[in-house]
């Protein structure tokens, strides 16, 4: 069995004791947060997403989610959801750029037996999938008819949905822009002829590679009595052979230097746009607080400058709905703008968007106070549910390494000042930096 | 889950508080009765909703927002089909302010800015409407409980959205607010006298009027109908059939629920999810749902696959359907599907916000806010022979079948 050797107590807003990491001899991390209550959340992230891709493996990440659910020698294909299911869980899992993460939430049980069953589950998922060929179906081309439809097929009917949102084209459109070398800049899902034709000896490769005991953090929250509980979690978290990660290397992004427009047709009857910026790295704590800060400020609440501005002070608007946001990775965060708009006003919607980026070198005492009480609601919005507190650690544990910057949050965005924010707005989101994504629709 | 009080205000509003100690937010409710036979005016509801946000007598529209914002409050006001929610979640410090904030826009919005309300969520929805999901589901509504306001989806709010104007908008407003309409609901760390004094102060002086609410009337589908919607550049079908069932109150509810959770929608283990997902492929996303309003309910299958397969897909829910009608489920099934229901319950009762909408909910759907709690019994005490006799009785009948998919896929060639 795996020795703990490391044990490290971590102060967390808002929760009555301290959070406990635990670091075993093969790397594996194991973190116990204790939240009061009947409901428990069990997840484990791996650090596996699009970043460790390249174009022939593209989606891999995402597909060997799906097939992660697909049976062990002890539970068949389907034993997982039905019996987990049948005690009220919400059971599923997310691939993203940076992480995969599998969760699971339920009522503990009396004598905390259900956490007893799902610990076995959700431990058993991970270390012992059997990645079955039936489950996964066979390879095809895709001018031809599959031969068999099964789980590979349910992923290009994943892609099918998602192309045909409007909101994703133009995400993605700005995405490939966004990166021309990091693996960012391919979606996350893959296209639907590399999952088609992808075998399924690239696939265990790929989770012997990667799901190996230093990738992984466990987290467990609930309410939990003594030490008992990390015994049990270690006890079940037996890796069966011993795996070391092959580490990849990939190409750094070399930095924008001239606004970058795109645009493309679809069949809609309005327009929609993204104007996407390089952040700081997540881990980079106090310039992602910092963009965080600017896209609550111009973009969120009916009070931001693109609602007041473009919305609510225009008599007859040309934007249907705007708003700003920050997506935080690893490699480099993406601040963005997003709006839909009327299409035949396409060339005053950018010129309004890029004239408030602008505006946006002189900042408020009251913006930054306002942006300072949401981010702190935001923040102790992320300590009510036993979800959300087991999404936040992993977040800080796979993106950021280092769970240590939750506790400083509140600290670091105190000290935050508007010269602060008017720098990280010169910084990171002139105009030269810009990429922009425009779908409008198709002329008849 | 937690115990609460009822009480009423000196006009007669029915008010409930939970008191949750030691937590941060504390939500503030207010649900309204709202099926009046104004609301036959499609998007009224939600356009009066809108403007209680754009100004009163003291506060223009910035400064309400910045109000909601400066204080992170999580502010809501939504018009669904049997009633309107007022939604407000804050810091406990900030509570007292919210009260008289909603105390403000509830007496004295001045209703002015119609026309531009109106615009505003013409583009939202035109926005919308461009996703083919909604665009489907639209449909589907639109025809299943056609000339009924259960109808009034976004294409038809569209149609006759040129028809509202403020006169409408207060008499609306005017008919709805009353004591006996309201229900107030307060989860929190609070004490549970001073918000008695305190709600009796903001919101005990609302008078009651004459108006009294109108039923509306029982829905019904005579015929099978397929209506499409064509769009040439989508890679998926959107495919769904609904029913018009049991509505709420009745005894059929929680049958008609338990039956939803068993054919699609306990999450990855339901009939439909095993067999047409993982055994056939044919989609990513494939669901029922049971919508029960207080006059009707809804009940609904939906796919998303590639466009030929959508006969495949339509008898793959005629088949699941049919095993529902012929074949009792066995006893660990329907026992899995309780235990499913209610112990997701319990995830949906996480938060402060989550406890005050089900308590409002239930109490505004005339079953009381007790209901929540009975709920449990009333699921264990379903047997396999009322899910049989609920499939047979309420989707046996007539149906609308939407689809949404290229003009060849639809037989538009």
């Amino acid at each position: 069995m795996a020795k703990i050797i490391d044990k490290k107590r971590q102060d967390y807003p808002y929760l009555d004791r301290p959070v406990e990491i635990y670091t075993l001899d093969n790397g594996h991390k194991i973190i116990i947060a204790n939240k009061q209550g009947d409901l428990v959340n069990i997840s484990t992230w791996v650090k596996t997403g699009s970043i460790h891709e390249d174009d022939k493996i593209s989606g891999i990440s995402h597909f060997l989610e799906h097939l992660m659910f697909k049976g062990t020698p002890t539970y068949p294909a389907g034993d997982f959801d039905r019996i987990l299911e049948a005690k009220g869980a919400i059971v599923n899992a997310a691939t993203w750029k940076d992480y995969t993460f599998y969760y699971v939430t339920l009522p503990k049980g009396q004598d905390d037996k259900d956490f007893g069953l799902v610990l076995d589950l959700h431990a058993d998922m991970m270390l012992n999938p059997i990645l079955p060929e039936f489950e996964i179906g066979p390879t095809f081309s895709l001018d031809e008819d599959a031969p068999e439809k099964r789980e590979r097929y349910v992923v290009i009917e994943e892609i099918r949905m998602r192309e045909d949102q409007p909101w994703t084209k133009v995400y993605n459109a700005l995405n490939h822009s966004m990166y021309k070398c990091h693996p960012y800049k391919r979606d996350v899902i893959g296209t639907a002829d590399i999952i088609a034709s992808m075998p399924r000896d690239t696939i265990t490769d790929y989770y012997k590679n990667w799901y190996t005991p230093e990738n992984m953090t466990t987290i467990i929250v609930g309410e939990f009595d003594g030490d008992e509980i990390i015994d049990a979690v270690v006890e079940k978290f037996e890796f069966p052979e011993k795996r070391i990660c092959k580490k990849p290397t990939w190409e750094q992004e070399i930095a924008q230097n001239q606004t970058e427009y795109m645009e493309n047709t679809a069949k809609i009857n309005t327009g929609f746009l993204i104007f996407g910026y390089h952040g700081a790295k997540a881990s980079n704590l106090r310039d992602t607080i910092l963009l965080d800060m600017v896209g609550i400020i111009l973009g969120e609440g009916k009070s931001s400058r693109l609602q007041k501005h473009l919305i609510e002070q225009p008599k007859e608007p040309i934007f249907n709905m705007i708003g700003s946001d920050q997506y935080h990775f690893r490699d480099g965060n993406t601040f963005f703008v997003q709006a839909n708009f009327q299409p035949e006003h396409k060339e005053k919607a950018i010129e309004d968007i890029k004239k408030e980026i602008e505006a946006l070198s002189s900042i408020s005492e009251d913006e930054l106070k306002k942006a300072k009480k949401k981010l702190k609601i935001r923040f102790a919005d992320t300590a009510e549910t036993v979800s959300e507190i087991g999404e936040t650690i992993g977040y800080y544990l796979t993106v950021c390494d280092d769970l240590g910057l939750f506790a400083d949050y509140l600290t670091i965005m105190d000290s935050i000042s508007v010269d602060d924010v008017q720098n990280a707005v010169k910084n990171y989101l002139s105009i030269d930096k810009a990429t922009i994504s425009v779908l409008i629709p198709e002329k008849e | 889950m937690n115990k609460f009080e009822k009480y009423t205000l000196e006009n007669g509003i029915k008010t409930i508080i939970q008191v949750i100690k030691n937590t941060p937010r504390t939500s503030f409710d207010i649900f309204v009765r709202a099926n009046n036979e104004l609301s036959s005016m499609p998007g009224l509801a939600s356009i009066m909703s809108r403007l209680l946000l754009q100004g009163t007598k003291t506060k223009t529209q910035e400064e309400i927002a910045e109000f909601i914002d400066e204080n992170g409050i999580e502010f809501s006001v939504d018009a669904k089909n049997d009633f309107l929610r007022l939604h407000a979640y804050c810091l406990n410090e900030d509570f007292a302010g919210v009260l008289d904030f909603v105390q403000d826009i509830l007496n004295n919005s001045t209703f002015d800015s119609v026309e531009k309300e109106c615009l505003k969520m013409e583009g939202e929805i035109n926005a919308e409407l461009d996703s083919p999901r909604a665009k489907a589901v639209d449909n589907l509504a639109k025809n299943i409980f056609k000339n009924h306001p259960y109808g009034n989806t976004y294409t038809v709010i569209l149609d006759k959205i040129k028809e509202i104007n403020k006169d409408a908008v207060i008499t609306y407003y005017k008919n709805i607010f009353t004591p006996e309409n309201i229900n107030i609901v307060v989860v929190g760390d609070v004490t549970e006298s001073d918000i008695l004094a305190k709600l009796n102060q903001n919101f005990g002086n609302l008078q009651k009027t004459e108006s009294g609410l109108l039923p509306f009337e029982v829905p019904f589908l005579k015929e099978d109908k397929v209506v499409t919607i064509a769009k040439e550049d989508v890679q998926q079908a959107q495919v769904l059939q609904g029913w018009i069932v049991c509505a709420i109150q009745d005894d059929d509810y929680i049958p008609l629920s338990i039956l939803n959770t068993i054919l699609g929608s306990a999450g990855l283990s339901s009939r439909l999810f095993v067999e047409l997902r993982d055994k056939k492929g044919l989609a990513y996303v494939v669901r029922s749902s049971f919508d029960a309003m207080k006059t009707a309910g809804l009940f609904t299958v939906y796919i998303a696959t590639e466009p030929k397969n959508i006969q495949i897909c339509l008898d793959g829910f005629k088949e699941e359907i049919g095993k529902l009608q012929t074949e009792p489920v066995s006893d660990k099934e329907l026992q899995d599907a309780k235990n499913n229901i209610i112990g997701k319950r319990k995830f949906f009762h996480e938060t402060n916000s989550q406890k005050a909408y089900y308590l409002g909910y239930f109490e505004n759907m005339e079953l009381g806010a007790e209901f929540d709690d009975l709920l449990e019994e009333k699921i264990q005490a379903v047997t396999k022979e009322d899910i049989l006799r609920v499939a047979n009785k309420y989707l046996s009948g007539a149906s609308v079948v939407s689809l949404l998919a290229p003009s060849e896929f639809l037989g538009q060639e």
